[in-house]
């Protein structure tokens, strides 16, 4: 097909396999939201495409059959969290709205299974009510879906803690893109049969495969938490502080650099212009008071209750609040952050301000500039290749709102493409871009 | 549930009939693999046929007449230090001692090694070493050579090395100016109160290069209130026959020293070489099938103590002098492993106040196992090396052992290193205490 | 050999809190059936593209030889304490396990050992094993001094709870390398008690582990076979160890048997075949236990992207007959059905 548009041929066929009322266009999906894209071209693009919100993996599968037959892409969404590159030919955009099934729950052996359309916050919900924990705390939880968490590898403070979604997803169902339905994995925390897909899934950004349900192993919610604020004029100390805590015995939740401009992101009102390191602990009183006592004098201070929980919504959710033109994840070896944030220093002007988050304790970084920056995404350009120069190490550098979320093309570029090809050989999947 | 069927009769078996390995010991092997790491030929060489499931593996295969009982299978077993690392680490029991004794015996049987080599062999295990005569003899030659000059020209003019014979050179004991042959049948009267009286082994090696040792011995003995007799009609313990394969010549020996030293006036038969204690303890198992000698064989076995087994148990006096000097204990195999004994000679030292530092693998084998050091020179060196790196990690004064065979490998080994420290056995800082 | 464990994935009693190989591997070098070299990963924690470091380990050779690998490394922890819970019963202790969980205690190692086995061990080590004990559990805490006085106080607590005969905490590391010599050393330990043994390797959700233990009983009466019991309790990662005499093809074929109904339980619980042995050669054919032709064409894709000809380990992991008709995924598995595969 080489016209942009999905023909009413198809979009008959789509009707026929899901029920008429669940095709659609997807101008009228993002009609809806609070938080367009904020560029009028593409926003345009996007209202060219066509929606389905299928009920199950078989008219998932049905779907990407006709797919390959006809030749129309498919792009999975779920809650449209993340910002991705826009494309044009004729798009059918899978929702994942409808899989919401939980499939199996078992809060004593701490596993659950749901379906990919599933919120976070609404699986944080019914686990907490059993005194669980989910260890995934992505931005936009309450309308990012399972689903999105693990294609494009997401995650929040508590990753520092709890490690990342692909050490506690320990099952996976899914449909590959040219239409066979399979999974990896399965339903308990220790398993080694067949290949772990859960591996390649997670991150793959849903070029390879629609997830359609996944299970995760889950945690015991702390009794009680404790968050200690602690602050520092510039980065240097921060780090210095940062490399003193990793040497030490303590385990904190989160230990989460916050950078000045974030700070105002989160508080509009807060005038500092100080870098903070906010440090959550849990434990009983006695274990508290042992963190207190280790963070030592940096500590400016102690956050508990709903305080606490705004402050980690805040966190997480601070590229939010404005609209953010570009938001960038990059990891490094923890030992070469100090050259992310000089680098970021050098390249910084008025243009190209910049406000950080991060997981420092993994070398992490999210790195978000605001709207109106002119020349668009120049600096972004700029500031990865002058990185590279730096850091000369492999690391990760995921960036949204980019031609293809991965700027530094992987090293392994030619394995990635066996795998593409042996799990989507017609590129129904958003391949275009990377491949 | 079907009765398993019995397999004591291999029929394919390219073992010979009379005493070879069977499955009831072979079989105790589970193929877990914890003795790989513990075993220093697996350390060095790095392939499974030269570890100790592997060695096993290969017997196995003999009985089942899978493998000939050739080259290759006579290569790995030559290869095998007999340290009894593995055995000490195997949690199944396996008793690879005995396996490897009847391996050997049954290459000596069945097996064709070049001529020359058989020929030296049989004339060093059944002439030489039985015979104290001929020992004697045959270290004066050889203390000529060390002390005329000769040796020293023949290193100097690099005709050692020429020969290839440098290692064996670096590793020769220096020949005594007395012998303890001349010590035969005599007493040694206690010290003050008299607690204990024993018959003690001189050895054959021991005798002409390491008399001085044997004379510490006494005297520690003597000094601490024991009695000591030097029984006349002793001989060779029979332990390199023994672990080279040649069963009839140990039991030879076996007889002539049970003949010797058994009598009910000794508390204990006492010797200061691990090696000869252990075989000594083997006696009743080498001799059960002799209805003559089977009971006093028992009878002497229960009585076989080890220098330091034996100090320990009667106590130590109040030494004269105090060592203090850093000292690390190396277990000789033979007493660690084969004996069980590792305590008692770190009590002794601490007794007499060294500072006993503990090495990694303290009871890891030195690679001296007998004459391994010389038919297996190039793995005896790298397992030395291995052990010498162990040993200065914990940069020692004095390395102390407690067998005659250990003391010249590690002497060659703190030459290789070039090394500052002292080789002695613990007899010899015992007697500097006393 | 830390390359068998990237290619199994392997596990042991410590990944209940820190987790499997995979999750400790940041990158490696693996040598693809082409003879290229490639390298994925690097010392980072994450790094772009998809995770074919993740992918590769685990995959048992079966699409290229890892020769290096980037791993993390561990800070020690402040203070270990290691207790040994002691039953009279399998199934006191089992119950045991969950409700350590359900107390919301992760600890960082729970491996159980029913009496019998440790009879065996205690004859190999001296370990301080109690003889006659139905079961014990072996349980490791770690973490901050205050962290980990609490937690044993609470495991302990739980344990009496169950009806613990007695909890005992070890004095020093002496005393606690000892029980964990006793552990590691236990499966050879068997050899004391018959000339060979099947070490089986399933996985079931904690909460089905008495049951499974009260099947595998089951499963020896009979057979008319010994099966000890020593495993992972804290991921319900099982090792039934199943002793016979290999000169006996009956009893070959029985223990055989025994294992496989043992692992179609699991599979039949919502566990797996599989919980850090691998397949290999030995478990392929019950691979459609879990997995639908469709899983395993999509898994032989990923194969055939790197190792087409079939050069590396070929015939592992995959059944030898996938289109076999009546092993067939739904109308066996009971979870497949439950997700309308």
């Amino acid at each position: 097909m080489s016209t942009a548009e999905i023909s009413l041929d198809v979009v008959r066929e789509l009707r026929a396999i899901c029920g008429e009322e669940y095709v659609g266009d997807e101008s009228s999906v993002l009609k809806g939201r609070a938080d367009d894209p904020d560029r009028k071209f593409a926003r345009e693009l996007l209202e060219t495409y066509k929606t389905v919100t299928p009920g199950s993996a078989e008219e998932i599968s049905a779907i990407l059959r006709l797919a390959n037959e006809r030749g129309f892409n498919v792009r999975p969404a779920g809650g449209r969290t993340k910002q991705t590159p826009q494309w044009g030919g004729p798009v059918v955009v899978v929702n994942t709205n409808r899989l919401t099934a939980v499939e199996h729950y078992d809060p004593a052996d701490l596993t659950v299974g749901i379906g990919a359309g599933m919120t976070v916050a609404h699986l944080n919900a019914m686990v907490g009510q059993d005194q669980l924990m989910f260890g995934g705390d992505p931005p936009f939880g309450d309308r990012g879906t399972v689903g999105g968490l693990l294609a494009t590898a997401s995650h929040g403070p508590l990753r520092h803690g709890y490690g990342a979604v692909r050490d506690y997803c320990i099952g996976v169902r899914f449909v590959t893109g040219d239409g066979r339905r399979a999974k990896g994995g399965g339903r308990v925390v220790k398993n080694v049969a067949g290949y772990d897909l859960m591996k390649l899934l997670i991150g793959s950004h849903g070029t390879l495969a629609v997830i359609t349900s996944a299970s995760f192993k889950l945690f015991p919610a702390p009794r009680q938490t404790k968050t200690f604020v602690c602050e520092f004029a510039t980065w240097e100390e921060a780090l210095k502080f940062r490399d003193v805590m990793r040497r030490s015995a303590l385990a904190p939740m989160c230990m989460e650099l916050v950078s000045p401009a974030a700070r105002r992101l989160i508080r509009r009102e807060a005038m500092s212009d100080t870098w903070a390191i906010c440090v959550r602990a849990s434990g009983s009183d006695a274990v508290l008071t042992r963190y207190r006592q280790g963070l030592g004098p940096a500590v400016t201070r102690e956050v508990v209750g709903e305080k606490e929980t705004d402050l980690w919504q805040g966190i997480e959710n601070c590229c939010e609040r404005e609209r953010m033109h570009v938001r960038m994840d990059v990891i490094v070896p923890p030992g070469r952050v100090a050259c992310v944030l000089k680098t970021l220093d050098d390249i910084t002007d008025q243009r190209f301000g910049y406000a950080a988050v991060g997981r420092i304790g993994l070398g992490h970084l999210r790195v978000f500039t605001p709207k109106g920056t002119i020349g668009g995404t120049q600096p972004a350009n700029v500031f990865i290749s002058k990185l590279r120069e730096q850091v000369k190490t492999e690391m990760g550098v995921t960036v949204e709102s980019w031609v293809t979320p991965w700027p530094i093309a992987p090293p392994h570029l030619a394995s990635m493409r066996a795998v593409k090809q042996a799990l989507d050989p017609n590129n129904i999947l958003f391949g275009r871009a990377i491949f | 549930m079907s009765t398993a069927p019995t397999a004591t009769e291999t029929p394919h078996s390219n073992f010979s009939a009379h005493e070879k390995p069977t499955w009831d010991l072979y079989s105790r092997c589970v193929h877990c693999g914890l003795c790989l790491d513990q075993c220093p030929t697996y350390r060095v060489l790095g392939t499974e046929m030269d570890s100790p499931r592997g060695r096993i593996y290969q017997i196995v295969q003999v009985d089942e007449g899978r493998l000939a009982l050739s080259d290759s299978f006579v290569s790995h077993i030559d290869r095998c230090l007999g340290c009894l690392n593995c055995q000490t680490a195997c949690p199944s029991g396996v008793a690879y001692g005995s396996l490897l004794e009847q391996a050997r015996a049954q290459i000596a049987e069945n097996y064709k090694r070049p001529w020359l080599a058989t020929n030296l062999r049989q004339h060093f295990y059944r002439d030489i070493l039985p015979s104290f005569h001929a020992l004697a003899r045959h270290a004066r030659f050889i203390r000529f050579y060390q002390r005329s000059g000769l040796q020293s020209l023949a290193r100097a003019t690099g005709l050692l090395k020429l020969l290839r014979l440098e290692e064996l050179d670096a590793l020769s004991p220096q020949i005594e100016s007395e012998f303890s042959f001349e010590d035969l049948g005599r007493v040694f009267p206690a010290e003050g109160v008299q607690r204990g009286r024993v018959a003690l082994l001189i050895g054959c090696v021991a005798s002409v290069a390491f008399a001085e040792l044997n004379r510490a011995t006494i005297r520690v003995l003597t000094k601490n209130g024991i009695e000591v007799h030097i029984p006349a009609s002793q001989g060779c313990c029979g332990a390199l026959q023994l672990h080279a394969g040649h069963l009839a010549l140990a039991r030879e020996q076996a007889r002539r020293n049970i003949d010797a030293m058994l009598r009910p006036e000794f508390d204990a038969i006492v010797t200061n070489a691990a090696g000869c204690g252990s075989t000594m303890k083997e006696y009743a198992g080498l001799l059960h099938d002799d209805p003559a000698y089977i009971e006093r064989a028992e009878q002497f076995t229960a009585k076989v103590r080890d220098i330091n087994e034996y100090l320990a148990d009667m106590g130590l006096l109040e030494p004269k002098r105090s060592l203090n000097a850093r000292v690390t204990y190396q277990d000789p195999c033979h007493l660690a492993h084969a004996q069980g004994v590792r305590s008692a000679p770190r009590q002794l030292l601490r007794h007499v106040g060294a500072e006993l530092v503990e090495s990694p693998r303290p009871d890891s084998c030195c690679g001296s196992a007998g004459v391994y050091n010389v038919v297996q020179n190039e793995i005896s060196m790298k397992v030395l090396d291995e052990k010498m790196s162990f040993i200065a990690s914990v940069e020692p004064q004095i390395i102390a052992t407690s067998n005659v065979g250990c003391m010249l490998q590690f002497r060659a080994g703190i030459e290789r290193r070039k090394m500052n420290a002292r080789v002695v056995h613990v007899v010899e800082l015992l007697d500097e205490a006393y | 050999m830390l390359g068998g464990n990237v290619a199994e994935n392997s596990g042991g009693p410590h990944t209940l809190a820190s987790g499997v190989t995979v999750n400790h591997v940041t990158g490696m070098t693996v040598v693809m059936p082409s003879g290229e070299v490639v390298r994925f990963g690097g010392k980072a924690a994450e790094c772009s593209g998809y995770d074919l470091t993740g992918f590769f380990v685990g995959s048992e050779g079966t699409v290229g030889i890892v020769t290096e690998i980037i791993v993390k490394l561990l800070r020690r922890p402040e203070r270990v304490a290691t207790l040994l819970a002691i039953f009279e019963t399998i199934d006191d202790g089992a119950r045991t396990v969950s409700a350590i969980t359900a107390a919301g205690i992760t600890p960082a190692a729970l491996e159980m050992l029913d009496g019998w086995t440790l009879r065996a061990v205690e004859a190999a080590c001296h370990a301080g094993y109690p003889l006659d004990a139905g079961a014990v559990l072996l349980i490791e805490l770690e973490g901050l001094a205050e962290q980990v006085e609490e937690q044993a106080e609470a495991v302990r607590e739980v344990c009496v709870q169950q009806k613990a005969r007695e909890v005992r905490r070890a004095k020093d590391e002496t005393e606690r390398a000892l029980l964990w010599k006793g552990r590691k050393n236990a499966f050879a330990a068997m050899g004391r008690l018959a000339p060979s043994y099947y070490s089986q390797d399933g996985v079931v959700p904690r909460t089905r582990i008495p049951a499974v233990l009260q099947f595998i009983g089951g499963v020896a009466k009979k057979h008319g076979l010994r099966i000890g019991n020593i495993f992972h309790a804290g991921d319900g990662n099982l090792h039934p160890l199943i002793l016979f005499d290999p000169r006996d093809p009956k009893q070959l074929e029985l223990v055989q048997q025994a294992g496989r109904d043992i692992l179609e339980y699991c599979v039949s619980v919502g566990g797996s075949i599989t919980g850090e042995h691998g397949v290999g050669l030995e478990k392929r054919d019950l691979m459609p236990l879990l997995f639908t032709d469709e899983d395993l064409d999509v898994m032989l894709s990923l194969r055939n992207a790197f190792n087409a000809a079939g050069v590396l380990n070929p015939g592992k992991l995959f059944p030898t007959t996938r289109m076999c008709a009546e092993t067939r995924g739904s109308s066996r598995n009971p979870v497949l059905a439950a997700e309308g595969m």
